[in-house]
């Protein structure tokens, strides 16, 4: 089963290049849009429904910690990953409340990323 | 606690999130270069308009202050192991013993872990403690090798060392860890507390100083922070049988390079008859005991 969107959240262009890479690499011919901030993402999520949202918590102007839960509001069937070097139990655990699905904390292996692709996907098929 | 938002020195935004959330971050490192912090998300201030967060910035600055003491004093005592003893105390190679004692209670007071402060960063304690451990047990070898008879011998000689010249002294070898020592304690008052562990080590304290010596109802504590002149310090004697509070005032002082041991002189303004009495027994008891070990 493919995805049908991936929606990357990240003001550092690097990670999203990261995270990109690792996306298509597990998920070959998978729609990939990016935002650099939560402003950016709402937009986004204004015309589109990504199946998985990878989020950064720390960004300008709209953190990810307030994305979050309109995301989880905006678009139920989305899948958030919260991708933060903020990366505490407490956050962690503030992140979950908010509706996360998992967290995976920076720097990070893009197994990881590709593994919660992999995952999606097949829950969408499984769905 | 209402949650905050905070923003970095490159304009991110964090938020909303408990004061315990932020706290979690700081102090695991996470989060630095916080410029300013808003209650309502929307308006920023700088931090110090923000008590709570304010007050976790100020702690966290400390830690990195800590932390980069810690590392100094770790690359000093590093450094310092490689070194012969005269080196470690910044001594010539044919100083006198005493000349060791004064620079070693010079230094080993500069990094007694008591001087830190009591919520000090467990590393820089630990880095103090190591630093303060390695010069008492510098300072020991010295001393073994001063007293041992005959001279030193290539063997045990200290690297650095010169048999004909430096470490002598006829005195019994002592012991230099943390319990000879003396600790001050600033009352939250502005007064002060010291407490002075007597030993055979330590007794001396009461008879070598012509200006102020029990015979003449003083003492002298050899340290090297200095007391304001006319001060009045509760004083605690804490000895292996007991322990005897006075009270002293400050007469004298010795610092900066008169000669003889840099500390104070003080003169007891309280000290029972009973306490006294005591402490010339224990006096001339050791003084006794060591005039025996020398014969």
């Amino acid at each position: 089963m493919k995805l049908g969107l991936v929606l990357i959240v990240d003001d550092d262009a690097f990670a999203r290049e990261v995270v990109k890479d690792a996306v298509e690499a597990a998920m070959p011919g998978t729609r990939i849009v990016e935002a650099s901030d939560g402003a950016q993402a709402l937009a986004v999520l204004e015309k589109e429904t990504p199946d998985l949202v990878f989020l950064d918590l720390l960004m300008p102007n709209k953190s990810g910690i307030e994305t979050l839960p309109e995301i989880r509001t905006r678009s139920p069937s989305s899948r958030v990953f919260v991708v933060s070097s903020m990366e505490t139990d407490a956050m962690v655990k503030a992140a979950l409340a908010l509706g996360a699905s998992g967290f995976i904390g920076k720097p990070f292996h893009p197994e990881e990323i590709a593994a919660v692709a992999r995952d999606a996907a097949r829950a969408k098929g499984a769905g | 606690m209402a949650d905050v938002w905070i923003r970095d020195d490159v304009g991110r935004v964090l938020g909303p999130i408990g004061v315990e959330v932020l706290r979690d971050l700081i102090s695991a490192g996470r989060l630095s270069a916080i410029q300013s912090a808003s209650r309502d998300g929307t308006t920023f201030v700088p931090v110090a308009e923000v008590p709570e967060v304010a007050d976790l910035v100020a702690k966290d600055a400390r830690r990195q202050d800590d932390r980069a003491e810690a590392e100094r004093i770790g690359n000093v005592l590093h450094v310092l192991k490689s070194r012969a003893p005269h080196e470690v105390f910044e001594l010539p190679a044919t100083a006198s013993l005493e000349q060791f004692k004064t620079a070693f209670f010079r230094l080993a007071k500069h990094y007694h872990p008591d001087r830190l402060p009591a919520d000090a960063m467990p590393e820089l304690r630990l880095a103090y403690d190591s630093l303060f451990h390695f010069l008492a047990q510098t300072m020991a070898q010295v001393e073994r090798l001063a007293t041992a008879p005959p001279a030193p011998t290539a063997a045990n000689a200290p690297k650095g060392s010169t048999p004909s010249g430096g470490y002598k002294a006829a005195a019994p070898a002592r012991s230099y860890g943390t319990e000879a020592f003396v600790g001050l304690k600033q009352q939250p008052d502005g007064g002060a507390e010291l407490e002075v562990r007597v030993t055979p080590a330590t007794v001396s304290m009461f008879t070598e100083n012509d200006l102020v010596n029990l015979a003449k109802d003083g003492v002298f504590v050899p340290m090297t922070q200095g007391i304001p002149l006319g001060s009045v310090i509760e004083l605690r004697f804490v000895f292996d049988e007991r322990t005897i509070s006075a009270r002293g005032r400050v007469v004298f002082e010795n610092f900066g390079g008169r000669r003889g041991k840099p500390g104070i002189g003080l003169k007891f303004v309280r000290l029972q008859d009973a306490d006294r009495t005591f402490i010339a027994d224990y006096v001339k008891r050791i003084q006794a005991e060591q005039s025996a070990t020398r014969r």
